[in-house]
C-alpha cells in the first residue's frame, strides 16, 4: 500500500478546493448565517473564504449570473430574473421573524413591466400590495433584481 | 425529550415534531450526539445540540402532524425554507459552506431556487411559532395575498 505525504495530501484537498470554488452558482439562493464562537469556511459558490472568531451575521443574496434562455429561437445567457422583498427580524442571536415575497424568472419580468405599467394602475397596486417594499416607493425599478429590505 | 447518539439526515437518535401550518408543513427535529447531513445543499457533521426547522409546502408527501420518537428524513422533501441551530461544533462540506463552526451557530437557508424557474412566493416565517408559517405559491399575486 502507498502512502502519500501530508504534503500530497495539502495538494488534493487544495485542488477540491479550488474545483468546488469554479462552481457557477444554479440557484437563486438567500440565506442568514450567525455564528458566535470559531467559524473557518471556504463559500464554494461565492469563491471566497472567512475566519471569524467572536461574533457575527451575515445575510446574502446570491443570483445566477448565467442563466439559459430561448430568444427567438436562439440560446442566449443572461442573469436570472429575480422580484425580492424580504424582512428579517433578529433578537439577540436568533431569528424571530422572517417574511419574504419572491417571484422568479419571467414571472418577476412580467410583475416588473406591471409595476410600471401607467395603464393597468390595478394591477400594479396588486402587486405592491404583495411587494410591500414597493408601496412606499414612486417609481419602481427599471429591470428585475433581487434586493433585500 | 432528546436521546445523545447519532442520527442521519434526522432519523436515529432525535425526536421530530410535524406541525401543520399554513399552506405549510413544519418539521422541528432535535438531536443531541452526532447529525449527519447528506443532502448536496447541508452536507456536513454537527457534534453537540442540534435543533433543525425545516418547512416544506403541505402535501400528500410530506409526513403526518404528530411527535416521532426517531425522527423524520426530510431529505426527500421540497424544502422551502430551514434553519439550523447547532451548539458544539459543526462541519459543513457542501457547495455553500466547506469548513467548521465550534460554539453557537444558526444557518437559515430561506430560498434555494433553480435558476430556470418562473414562480411567485410568499412566505412569513416565525420560528417560534411553527404554527403560524405561512407558505403560499401562486401565479397571480392576488392568489397570494
Amino acid at each position: 500500500m502507498r502512502v502519500i505525504g501530508w504534503s500530497q495530501k495539502v495538494a488534493v484537498i487544495a485542488a477540491v478546493l479550488v474545483l468546488l470554488s469554479a462552481c457557477e452558482p444554479a440557484q437563486l439562493y438567500l440565506a442568514n448565517h450567525t455564528v458566535v464562537g470559531i467559524n473557518a469556511k471556504v463559500n464554494p459558490e461565492q469563491g471566497n473564504g472567512i475566519l471569524v472568531i467572536g461574533y457575527d451575521r451575515t445575510f446574502a443574496t446570491v443570483i445566477p449570473r448565467s442563466v439559459e434562455q430561448q430568444e427567438n429561437g436562439l440560446v442566449t445567457r443572461d442573469a436570472m430574473s429575480a422580484l425580492v422583498c424580504s424582512n428579517l427580524v433578529v433578537d439577540g442571536i436568533t431569528i424571530r421573524r422572517y417574511t419574504e415575497s419572491l417571484a422568479t424568472g419571467q414571472a418577476a419580468t412580467n410583475f416588473a413591466n406591471n409595476l410600471g405599467a401607467q395603464n393597468n394602475a390595478a394591477a400594479a397596486a396588486k402587486i405592491k400590495n404583495f411587494f410591500d417594499c414597493f408601496q412606499d416607493q414612486g417609481r419602481p425599478p427599471a429591470n428585475p433584481a433581487g434586493g433585500n429590505q | 425529550m432528546s436521546v445523545s447518539g447519532c442520527s442521519v439526515n434526522g432519523v436515529g437518535f432525535s425526536t421530530s415534531e410535524v406541525i401543520r401550518a399554513n399552506g405549510a408543513v413544519v418539521i422541528l427535529t432535535r438531536t443531541l450526539g452526532g447529525a449527519l447531513r447528506t443532502g448536496p445543499d447541508g452536507a456536513g457533521l454537527a457534534i453537540g445540540y442540534t435543533k433543525t426547522l425545516a418547512v416544506a409546502p403541505d402535501s400528500p408527501a410530506a409526513p403526518r402532524p404528530g411527535d416521532y420518537v426517531f425522527g423524520v428524513s426530510v431529505a426527500d422533501l421540497p424544502l422551502a425554507a430551514v434553519i439550523r441551530r447547532v451548539v458544539g461544533i459543526d462541519f459543513g462540506l457542501n457547495r455553500e459552506m466547506v469548513g467548521a463552526t465550534i460554539g453557537f451557530s444558526e444557518d437559515a437557508a430561506f430560498a434555494r431556487i433553480p435558476s430556470d424557474t418562473s414562480m411567485l412566493r410568499r412566505l412569513v416565517l416565525s420560528p417560534d411559532d411553527p404554527a403560524g408559517i405561512q407558505l403560499r405559491f401562486c401565479q397571480e399575486p392576488a392568489s397570494c395575498e
